[in-house]
């Protein structure tokens, strides 16, 4: 039984050239996305943008306006939902309040009109698997929500779907229960070999749990990666303040290789800026390459706010003589510097090769840059 | 508390009272208001006739509940999936029956079954019936005005349960490979069954109670409760005898809506019950 | 019984004074006298007719409320002291309960203007107020179903006119007179009414519809759901000057006359507007603005000659009252209660 489970069973799936309007409003557009059988992927965005519309398209849902949804290469668009074999879990998990823990795992396979004995058994499988075994006859209105996220998995993966679709799974777990279900329901997934999309618009849970992420951004793919690629290199000034927190400030490009801040100094990029002498452009900076430095040229000077602990780290945010803010994140385990909010201080990129510059209008910067604060 | 008074006082002299009284009343032996005893209630319950007409007129109850119940689920059904332009059209055409009055709806009936009626002159002319048939003063025709008539009390509280319910629910249940049908015995029903039973207490004893359709569309063929109170009260002037129908039907249909919410509560599991 | 009978009886009569206690009555300070009517053209014409005389010859008004005769007995008996009407409106039949529960007072004969145009059978024997108007019962029909007009009412039992009648129960006067003048016609009497409910058995085959009341009998015409009923000659009459297909057959026997009175209520407000008003009713005037069409009731009056349509069912008040059909109502009223309950359960179709 265990070899059986670690087979790589999900199906794969292929979007070719999705595009979706309801009405006048385009929710996708030329979307194109191929994920490999047992792959995990994370469909990451803003709410609004096209994810969930996304997702009702691949369950069947939905019937795309254009383009091809592909199933192990078959295409599935006139399939209805309760034919494509995929396993559910919604954001509040949907969970049927008047069918006891084991009717809700049974559903699927009752629809599938499957023998009983057959069902008990897997259910009774299910169950033990998502160590609910000994809630079987409770209503799903006396569990607790990670109990509840269970059962839902339990409910999906019971029929042995060939794709998993988790619509913000987490979002209504409390904050201290959401990194253990993410680790537990990533390892059942994993060890069902079950090919998964996860939708979130949170991307900590998008980062540790997706081999992938697809990060859509008004009804287009920005950017499809592993989490340290979205994280190291964003291909857009929205992914680099999305994922993860940034520092956005305001320069203009001076040589091949040079930028001056607006904030004051300027710094050597060590590559090419790739933009001609001139251009307004805004570098994004984690708030981990910043350190604290003496005052020197090429050092940004600020006024510091605040510092925040936050446990393993530390946040300072200051503020730099045009406005803009800057945080800087030190790992308590290093030491750390002696600042009180008023002080001046002066600031310095640790890794300016982990710099990443956009060219995009100041207003829209400075949209961005209160978005993160 | 206080504002509840007024409220409490207006039930104690329009109602308790009054229910006070007629219980009195009815354990009086003979018209004219001789002798204590339960002989109202003795000769109701060794007569055939009356408990007949109790009966019968719980069973149009029940009739015109299923009906409308019946009628109901498709119009919700079809009311969740419209846009909001043809949700204000159904809307206006459940809502049209209770903005007019009884007597008016009642009295269109009389026009749509008559001998001479619209149905009758429609199948006619259509070459569909032969000759007339008897619609008016019959059960049937009565249960059809009341289903009309009684059709917003289950079709609105239906709706409102269908609307209330978690869309994912019936997507997860199709997600998981259950047919449309499956869907809707298995997820919707039992989910909306509140509402259900809200419609369907209302529509009971609405229908159970209505003197007036009861009485022009059905004629003085059928006997119900209603009309054998006025008969007995007004017709007959004995009171004690329909003082004594009218506490056995109240009772009759107040524990019918009590035992069906009280059953209600107990099989329908884990559903919101608002 | 953990009731005694006594706290039953306060309590029970507590909640009748208190729902009866509960009524304004500061309406009643009008110089307003509140008559009944019974609904429909009888209702009709007393506001077109009675109303305007009244007004003309008194210095108060009348306020018509139109109510069924069995429906005003329960009124006036909830409330004694303040009842809700000055003038009632009786049947023969309903009238007898009515004098027995003491709501009604006599009619001061020798105050009256009119009373001595009254004929004697229009006189109530115990000194009641009068009738102010009699109702014809015979037979009416639809004349473009039925060629030969009837001439008794066995030819309700015709085969042909099969699911073409329509009757009304005993809760009426109109259902109860045409069972008495069944049963007399075949061998049982105003108190022996078996043979009516044995011809009604008979007549069943025959019945379209039974009508709740005599109103929903004339609708039952309009509807064309019958072709043939015993009904009211004045329901006829209009419904036919309306254009209904409708007319009226006087069975060989004779029509039933209903003599329907106008009474004094007890503890009315204004004993002398009453009178007034009874006197305005019964007087040559109204009795002939009722008499002509489209009212066409038939008057009380002895001074009054009929005219128009009324012409065919009687030459005068006099041949009204000779070749018609008058019963005793005192005999059989008691019975009532009881033959309403048995043609509810035997006459069935």
């Amino acid at each position: 039984m265990e070899q059986a489970l670690s087979d790589v069973r999900g199906l794969s799936l292929d979007l070719k050239d999705i595009g979706h309007a309801f009405g006048a409003t385009v929710a996708l557009d030329r979307i194109d996305l191929t994920v490999a059988a047992g792959e995990l992927i994370a469909l990451l965005g803003p709410s609004g943008c096209g994810k969930t519309t996304m997702l009702q398209i691949i369950a069947g849902f939905l019937r795309p306006s254009r383009g091809e949804v592909r199933f192990d290469g078959a295409r599935v668009e006139h399939i209805p939902a309760n034919r494509r074999r995929i396993g559910m879990v919604f954001q509040n998990y949907a969970l049927f309040p008047h069918l006891t823990v084991f009717e809700n795992v049974a559903y699927g396979l009752r629809a599938r009109k499957t023998a009983k004995d057959v069902i008990a058994a897997k259910v009774e499988q299910m169950l033990g698997l998502a160590q609910m075994a000994s809630f079987a006859r409770r209503l799903p209105g006396e569990l607790s929500g990670g109990q509840q996220q269970r059962v839902a998995l339990a409910r999906a993966l019971a029929i042995d779907p060939g794709l998993v679709l988790l619509d913000e799974p987490f979002s209504a777990l409390d904050k201290n229960l959401r990194l253990d279900m993410q680790i537990e329901i990533k390892s059942l997934l994993k060890t069902f070999g079950v090919t998964s999309i996860i939708v979130t618009h949170d991307q900590e849970e998008a980062l540790s749990m997706a081999d992938r992420i697809v990060v859509l951004n008004k009804g287009r793919i920005e950017q499809i990666d592993s989490p340290d690629a979205l994280y190291d290199r964003p291909a857009s000034l929205f992914i680099s303040s999305f994922i993860g927190h940034t520092n956005l400030l305001r320069g203009t490009v001076t040589d091949t290789d040079r930028v001056q801040l607006d904030a004051g100094p300027e710094i050597d990029l060590g590559r090419s800026a790739q933009r001609r002498r001139g251009t307004p452009v805004t570098i994004s900076v984690r708030p981990e390459n910043i350190t604290f430095d003496a005052e020197r040229p090429g050092a940004i000077p600020v006024t510091i706010r605040a510092t925040v602990p936050l446990g393993a780290v530390s946040v300072t945010e200051g503020v730099t003589a045009t406005g803009e803010a800057v945080k800087v994140s030190q790992a308590r385990a290093s030491g750390l510097a002696k600042v009180q909010a008023g002080d001046m201080a002066w600031l310095a990129i640790s890794d300016v090769s982990r710099v990443s510059i956009f060219s995009t209008p100041v207003d829209d910067v400075s949209k961005h840059q209160q978005r993160s604060v | 508390m206080l504002p509840v008074i007024p409220l409490a006082a207006l039930f104690l002299a329009a109602f308790v009272l009054p229910l006070i009284a007629l219980v009195a009343i009815s354990l009086f032996r003979t018209p004219q208001f001789a002798e204590l005893s339960l002989a109202q209630y003795l000769r109701f319950f060794s007569d055939p006739f009356s408990i007949k007409v109790l009966t019968d007129t719980l069973w149009l109850g029940t009739e015109v509940a299923l009906a409308t119940l019946v009628l109901a689920y498709p119009l919700a059904l079809v009311y969740a999936a419209s846009g909001q332009l043809m949700r204000t059209l159904i809307t206006f055409l459940i809502m049209l029956p209770l903005l007019t009055s009884t007597v008016v709806r009642t009295f269109a009936w009389i026009v749509l079954l008559g001998r001479d009626g619209i149905i009758n002159t429609a199948m006619l002319s259509l070459g569909l019936w032969q000759a007339p048939a008897r619609l008016l003063y019959t059960w049937e025709g009565m249960v059809l005005a009341l289903t009309q008539i009684q059709l917003p009390l289950m079709a609105l509280p239906v709706i409102n349960s269908l609307l209330r319910l978690d869309g994912n629910l019936t997507r997860a249940a199709e997600g998981l490979g259950a047919s449309r049908a499956r869907v809707f015995i298995t997820i919707i029903l039992p989910l909306t069954l509140p509402g259900a039973i809200a419609g369907w207490l209302l529509v009971f004893a609405a229908a159970a109670t209505a003197f007036i359709t009861q009485t022009l569309v059905g004629g003085g063929r059928i006997i119900l409760m209603p009309s054998y109170i006025y008969q007995q009260a007004v017709g007959v002037q004995d009171w004690p005898f329909s003082a004594a129908l009218s506490l056995i039907f109240t009772l009759a249909v107040t524990g019918i809506v009590f035992a069906i919410g009280a059953l209600s509560r107990r099989y329908v599991r884990g559903v919101d019950a608002a | 019984m953990s009731l005694s009978r006594r706290s039953l009886l306060t309590t029970g009569s507590a909640a009748l004074a208190a729902a009866s206690l509960g009524w304004p009555t500061s309406s009643r300070a009008a110089p307003s006298i509140v008559a009944t009517t019974y609904p429909g053209s009888f209702d009709e014409a007393f506001r077109a007719v009675v109303g305007p005389a009244f007004k003309k010859s008194s210095d108060g008004g009348v306020t018509f409320t139109p109510l069924l005769g069995v429906d005003q007995i329960g009124k006036i008996q909830a409330s004694r002291n303040t009842p809700p009407f000055d003038v009632v409106l009786f049947d023969e039949g309903p009238l007898i309960p009515a004098i027995a529960s003491g709501v009604l007072e006599k009619f001061p004969v020798e105050r009256s203007k009119s009373y001595a145009d009254i004929p004697s059978a229009f006189r109530h024997p115990d000194g009641y107020a009068p009738v102010i108007t009699a109702q014809l019962i015979g037979i009416a029909y639809n004349p473009k179903k039925i060629t030969t007009p009837p001439t008794s009412w066995e030819d309700l039992w015709k085969p042909e006119y099969k699911g073409r009648v329509g009757i009304t129960g005993l809760g009426s006067s109109l259902g109860t007179a045409f069972m008495v003048e069944i049963a007399k016609l075949n061998g049982g009497s105003e108190t022996n009414i078996e043979p009516a409910f044995e011809a009604m058995k008979k007549l069943l085959p025959n019945v379209g519809a039974i009508a709740a009341s005599p109103g929903a009998l004339a609708a039952l015409f309009q509807q064309g759901e019958i072709d043939i009923a015993f009904n009211f000659w004045n329901n006829v009459a209009l419904l036919a000057a309306k254009g209904v297909d409708i007319a009226f057959a006087k069975p060989k026997s004779g029509a039933v006359v209903i003599r329907t009175s106008a009474q004094i209520v007890k503890n009315n407000q204004d004993p002398k507007a009453v009178l007034d008003y009874l006197d305005t009713v019964m007087s040559v005037e109204t009795q002939k603005g009722l008499e002509a069409a489209p009212w066409m009731m038939m008057p009380t009056n002895g001074k009054v000659a009929l005219t128009g349509a009324n012409l065919t069912v009687a030459k005068s008040l006099d041949d009204l009252i000779a070749s018609n059909v008058l019963l005793d109502w005192t005999k059989f009223q008691p019975l009532r209660g009881e033959w309403i309950t048995r043609f509810s359960k035997e006459v069935k179709i």
